[in-house]
């Protein structure tokens, strides 16, 4: 056989294109050309010895592309796409959805901004307001039969004409909601970022002003989501997804993104407990993955203590674990076991350091 | 599940569900190879992770032809391909552009810990890659470290199977002859023997 033709026969054999029969007349070709077989089987080595390439951090680039996507969405074609006149340029806000919620994927649960908060809207005259100082916890039921769980430092209110034809309660803090179903009467929960519309439904709801996010988790049933700060932008959410909103963009640089539509988080595949999010309501204290920082603010809330962190750089150590029935002397020596850090409890103060 | 089925799984989760998760895997796998075969025209990495985007951009404005799109990995290679030439037009002021007019800048580094190529030998297999003409450079690299078939390269830069192939002896011919030099003294040595 020429070499040109075993060359050929080799190329192919490297790239994974020949037949078996190209295969058996390779490997006799070969037997008449040890020179050949030689450098065949150096050849091997070298095409499956490839190096991983020096490569950008394909997270930080795709929420990169993410924002660009956002972005271009808005604005229209591509800079380098001769065809993009033909395509459809306009978005349905359907179509456009999925994208602002990607978008959050960038950003979405690193939100290390803190800021100032809007002023409350003054409420009107007639209120009720069941509230939940630190350290304790709730539940209430509404004129409508709706069931309420209050966590730690939390507020309802309602207004007398709650039971008419819209159901209005503002939130502040964390509650899980077990809404009653009446139909044609929606449910409301007015919060600062968000407005949730329920329509019958099991759902946690956390806006406590001192964290950087709002959240709605949706354990069954049905949700609209309207944002404060964009009314336009209607978001539905299905059984078991979470939205997450960010609390404050002002501090922001460059434009959103502010949401993050998630999955709640089962710890058992069967699904038989609440997610993580609502264990709160079996009094479960929870982190899921949480940094001491915000750790910190719950356990303030839960046990009505004071929590310091001496030593910046605890404040990003994460951590999970699930406490029920437990002191918090009992909960900080058990996260003391994993973290780097030493604490003391004197009255109500912790002080975790290093 | 092999690379192309998951390829093919993604293009109709993205296509039917408009899975942003869906999305962002195939971003994942494909974002690297993408990249280079980009960078290897326009040669700057701003340049390039641009345009590797506008490629995902695109993809996902037509998610509803998606499922029409029988190879979706050749479909993002040839969009990555003409954005790449539109931008050299446009960035560059060519008047005409054609792949082999463009200086392709593709290095393919080998990994020395490879158990039998030595150091020394991989760098020389190195610079017999970087030695090649550039189409062939490129072609060597998709092929071997992209896994693309030889019909799939010839149907993204245009080319012929045959071309591809051939394009693909001259570069193993010319890496063999790179290292032929390691496998000599041992010959020559028996030779002065006798």
């Amino acid at each position: 056989m020429k070499d040109e033709k075993i060359w050929e026969l080799i190329v192919l054999k490297l790239s994974g294109e020949t037949t078996p029969d190209q295969e058996a007349e390779l490997e006799e070709a070969l037997k008449q050309r040890p020179d050949l077989a030689l450098q065949a089987g150096l050849l091997e080595g070298v095409w499956s010895s490839r190096q991983e390439r020096e490569q950008p951090d394909t997270a930080d680039s795709f929420n990169r592309h993410l924002q660009r996507l956002s972005n271009h969405l808005s604005d229209g074609t591509l800079k380098y796409d001769t065809e993009a006149r033909s395509t459809r340029r306009t978005f349905s806000l359907r179509a456009i959805l999925p994208v602002a919620i990607a978008a959050c994927l960038a950003l979405g649960i690193i939100l290390v901004l803190l800021g100032t908060r809007k002023e409350k809207v003054p409420v009107a005259a007639a209120q009720n307001e069941v509230w939940t100082k630190k350290g304790s916890r709730s539940k209430l039921t509404l004129p409508d039969g709706t069931q309420v769980w209050l966590n730690a430092s939390s507020k309802v209110t309602y207004g007398n004409d709650f039971n008419g034809d819209t159901r209005k309660v503002t939130l502040e803090g964390e509650a899980f909601f077990e809404v009653t179903k009446r139909n044609g009467i929606p449910f409301i929960i007015h919060t600062d970022m968000v407005d949730v519309k329920v329509l019958g439904t099991a759902l946690n709801v956390r806006a406590y002003a001192d964290e950087k996010i709002t959240e709605t988790a949706l354990i069954s049933g049905a949700v609209e989501i309207v944002l404060q700060r964009n009314p336009e932008k209607k978001i539905i959410l299905r059984p078991d997804e979470k939205l997450v909103v960010r609390n404050d963009t002002a501090t922001l640089t460059k434009p959103e993104p502010i949401l993050l539509l998630t999955q709640v988080h089962y710890l058992d595949k069967k699904q038989q407990n609440p997610p993580v999010e609502a264990l709160w309501m079996k009094n479960k204290l929870v982190f899921d993955g949480e940094t001491l920082q915000q750790i910190a603010l719950k356990l303030e809330r839960w046990y009505d203590v004071k929590v310091i962190i001496q030593d910046k750089q605890l404040e990003d150590v994460q951590y999970s674990g699930i406490f029920e029935n437990e002191d918090i002397s009992e909960v900080l020596y058990a996260l003391q076991l994993t973290g780097n850090f030493r604490y003391t409890i004197r009255k109500k103060v912790v002080t975790i350091g290093l | 599940m092999s690379e192309k089925s998951t390829i093919a799984d993604l293009q109709q989760k993205i296509a039917l569900y408009e899975d942003m998760n869906a999305y962002r895997q195939l971003y994942e796998l494909l974002n690297e190879r993408l990249f280079w075969f980009v960078f290897s025209f326009v040669k700057s990495r701003e340049a390039a992770e641009e345009i590797v985007s506008d490629v995902f951009i695109k993809l996902w404005k037509i998610r509803d032809e998606l499922p029409s799109i029988r190879n979706l990995q050749v479909f993002l290679y040839v969009i990555a391909r003409n954005y790449s030439l539109n931008y050299i037009i446009k960035e560059y002021k060519y008047p005409h552009v054609s792949l082999d007019e463009i200086q392709l800048d593709v290095s393919t580094p080998i990994n020395p810990e490879e158990l039998y190529i030595s150091t020394e030998m991989s760098e020389k297999i190195n610079k017999a890659i970087a030695e090649l003409p550039a189409q062939c450079r490129l072609i060597f690299r998709m092929v071997r470290e992209d896994g693309l078939k030889h019909k799939e390269v010839a149907d993204i830069l245009n080319l012929s199977k045959t071309t591809i192939r051939n394009q693909l002896v001259i570069a193993v011919r010319k890496i063999t002859q790179a290292i032929r030099p390691h496998l000599e003294p041992v010959t020559a040595k028996q030779r002065y023997g006798q």
